[in-house]
């Protein structure tokens, strides 16, 4: 009976025991949640803080940036006032002389025309601060560059290329089909000489000096005689512009260092005739540095007169009548995954390589760049996609100019798509043949009159439709038809021909592309002076795509370097 | 993968329209259901018309202005265009028997104002004349059609016919073959 009593007690310590012990167990794993759920409170607190603190960071870099470039131009101007303070009266004599032709070439409003007068100060300033001589450097800056451009009425108008027609109507407030061409000099950019070199060019190309007005059916470009500012980069490349008032410029010069680049509203041009802008651009700001750039390979002479072929709108001329084109529907290609961002690009990669290398990789393939280019595309979009379903389709832009003799100067491309069913995409080795098949098939001379067949038979349908119905409906038309039915797009302007001349003073280029509403990246490629820049322009932050193209390029033994922006939000 | 950034640093709050626009929607949004519903749940006249069609005023004129030729002018007119619908909505709904008056009486005021915004600026105006002339159209049909369809007996309605057709003369006159290049422009095909 004790013995019972006893092991009972023993038992009942123990149980007590056991009891503690739990109680202790869990009184411990609640101080170990509550330590780490402080501890996880604590991290995320520091980390509000550290984006807090990078975010003023920015914000007073960016202040000061935009501090110094007001200095700068404070000094400039002082600089100028200094400069003819102290010259002999001979001097003064001559620029006095020089400012009264140089006015009797603008004939603007004051808002315009100060500025115009104050950039020729600048330039002299600069030219004048380096050593230059008075005489060479009023020989540099010539007034007789302004033209008539800027002292005659602005007449002229064109109503938008078929290409064209479709971008101001799906455009809204966060999208605008906007891309840019960038160009990396040896040396940093000289904004006054710049902007000299713009108000001299603006005047060969008048139908980027523009804006986008409302007609009753369509919209059209009018003329906006005024002075287009070049700026410091102070924004996301391919940001949507706003060209809602009087006399806004469709497109806009930035500098950054030693990058100077133009970014164009689709409206303007294509990204062949951009380059023939921006080249056209380079040339003259060298030229006024002092340097000898001669015309030609897509440099224009900017004293020439325009060419009526050069704004032709050829895509009416090149179609064919009565034969019927293939549509522009399809069904939803497979996207990549991860959110899409709402700022757009979110971010902008440059993969830098050797051009011959390159060349010498796909040749060994018996592929072009631009399909081996394809085959990583689609081998690190099948990476950054979850689903093993679908099919991945890739737009390709087709440069008509190739097809159809033409010199013009505005929208002149189509795009063929090429597509490969996820669940069969491998290796890039493996994939090339079928790529490089479609692209000669998809992108063949007769696949694409088809398509300019359909391009003109649809604007040619809505052509008594207003204005208003075609923009309420255009948005949605856009991205159902244009969009969604592709994952990507790849953009190359192969190889970019340079007078001799120039070629010394130019790194290389780049060449981004806005983006869509859906896809999540978007790619473009363009060859200068032995350097390939391959960039991509995304719309997530999900990095797979880009470190498969990295791992793909590491595997293929291409040495590469990688530049770009900071992510810009999410 | 490490990447040289080659772009210069933003302003950190690049989006505070964008953001604004966001909140405001889903603002204007509630609001505008409120209105119906509080509407609806205690009957009598439809004052929620009003306060839908104020709410999408704010909302067109000021967070969402329209993306191509967004300049005086047009934000005048289409501001008289908004005002005059807002008008009706309180005759039709609040209380009736003066918009017939008054309605032209904001209209000739207006177009006095863009006449003046025109006139004054032509060379620069000049490209941004169309709204105006819808205006005027609008102006010039509405007193035709009160002479043939109604009584033309308001003093209102003859002034906005006459400034209507001073300012198409005007312009006419002034700008001579530039008008018709500008609607030759305005409705090509």
């Amino acid at each position: 009976m004790s013995a019972d009593k006893h092991t009972a007690g023993r038992q009942a310590k123990s149980a007590a025991q056991a009891a503690r012990r739990q109680e202790k167990a869990d009184r411990q794993r609640a101080k170990d949640d509550c330590r780490a759920a402080k501890r996880a409170a604590k991290q995320e607190a520091g980390q509000q803080r550290a984006e807090k603190k990078q975010q003023r960071r920015a914000q007073r870099a960016y202040e000061q940036a935009a501090q110094e470039s007001k200095r700068l131009r404070r000094e400039h101007d002082r600089a100028f006032l200094q400069l003819t303070a102290a010259m002999n009266d001979r001097q003064q004599q001559r620029l006095r002389s020089y400012f009264g032709q140089v006015s009797q070439h603008i004939l603007l409003p004051r808002e315009w025309k100060q500025p115009l007068l104050r950039d020729f100060e600048r330039g002299i300033a600069y030219h004048l601060r380096r050593g230059q001589t008075l005489e060479r450097t009023l020989e540099l800056l010539d007034p007789l560059n302004l033209g008539g451009f800027y002292s005659s009425p602005a007449s002229m108008w064109w109503p938008l290329d078929n290409a064209a027609k479709v971008y101001p109507i799906s455009m809204s407030h966060d999208q605008m089909e906007v891309f840019r061409l960038s160009v990396y000099l040896r040396e940093e950019v000289v904004p006054e000489i710049l902007q000299l070199a713009l108000d001299f060019t603006i005047k060969r190309f008048p139908f980027f000096a523009t804006t986008v007005k409302n007609g009753f059916f369509w919209h059209y470009i009018d003329t906006a005689k005024r002075r287009f500012a070049v700026e410091p980069e102070r924004t996301i490349p391919c940001a949507p512009m706003n060209v809602s008032l009087t006399g806004a410029q469709s497109f806009r010069i930035v500098y950054y260092r030693n990058r100077v680049s133009a970014e164009f509203f689709h409206i303007l041009t294509d990204g062949s005739g951009g380059m023939v802008f921006l080249k056209s651009l380079i040339a003259e700001y060298l030229r006024l540095l002092g340097h000898d750039i001669p015309c030609g390979c897509g440099v224009l002479d900017i004293n020439e007169r325009p060419d009526p072929a050069e704004s032709a709108d050829d895509f009416a001329k090149a179609a064919v009548k009565g034969r019927r084109g293939s549509g522009f529907a399809g069904k939803p290609a497979r996207q990549m995954s991860g959110y899409l961002t709402r700022t757009k690009p979110c971010q902008v990669l440059h993969f830098e390589l050797d051009a011959g290398q390159l060349h010498q990789h796909a040749r060994e393939r018996g592929v072009s760049v631009t399909v081996y280019t394809l085959g990583l595309m689609f081998v690190a979009g099948k990476a950054a996609t979850e689903e093993n379903d679908g099919m991945f389709q890739i737009q390709v832009p087709v440069n008509m100019r190739q097809y159809y003799p033409s010199s013009t100067i505005r929208n002149f491309s189509l795009y063929c798509s090429i597509g490969l069913p996820v669940g069969e995409i491998t290796t890039v080795d493996e994939i090339l043949p079928r790529i490089a098949s479609q692209l000669q098939q998809q992108g063949s001379r007769e696949s694409m009159l088809e398509m300019m067949n359909s391009a003109v038979q649809l604007v040619n349908s809505l052509k008594y439709v207003p204005r208003v119905l075609k923009t309420a409906l255009g948005k949605y038309v856009y991205g159902f038809f244009s969009d969604r039915i592709f994952s990507n797009t790849l953009s190359n302007l192969g190889v970019i021909e340079l007078p001799e001349e120039m070629r010394p003073y130019i790194e290389k280029m780049d060449f981004v592309l806005g983006m869509s509403l859906t896809n999540r990246a978007a790619c473009s490629m363009v060859t200068v002076n032995n350097t390939a820049v391959l960039s991509i322009a995304k719309a997530t932050v999900d990095p797979t795509f880009e470190e498969k193209i990295y791992a793909l390029l590491k595997e293929n033994g291409l040495p590469f370097s990688l530049s770009g922006s900071e992510l810009y939000g999410n | 993968m490490e990447i040289n950034n080659t772009y210069p640093p933003l302003p950190p709050r690049l989006h505070r329209r964008r953001r604004l626009r966001t909140v405001c929607g889903w603002c204007f949004l509630a609001s505008g259901a409120a209105c119906i519903i509080t509407n609806l749940c205690i009957g009598g006249k439809a004052w929620s018309a009003v306060a839908v069609w104020a709410l999408w005023m704010i909302w067109s004129t000021l967070l969402t202005p329209v993306l191509v030729e967004n300049n005086l002018i047009s934000r005048s007119t289409r501001l008289l265009i908004n005002t005059c619908v807002l008008l009706v909505l309180i005759d039709l709904t609040v209380s009736s028997g003066w918009a017939a008056f008054v309605i032209p009486i904001v209209c000739y005021g207006m177009l006095i104002a863009i006449g003046l915004i025109f006139f004054l600026n032509i060379s620069k105006q000049r490209q941004n004349m169309m709204p105006m002339l819808w205006v005027v159209a609008g102006a010039l049909v509405a007193a035709i059609s009160a002479i043939f369809g109604f009584s033309l007996d308001s003093w209102p309605m003859i002034a906005l016919a006459a400034i209507a057709a001073v300012i198409l003369i005007a312009t006419m006159v002034i700008l001579r073959s530039q008008f018709f290049a500008e609607l030759k422009k305005r409705f090509h095909r």
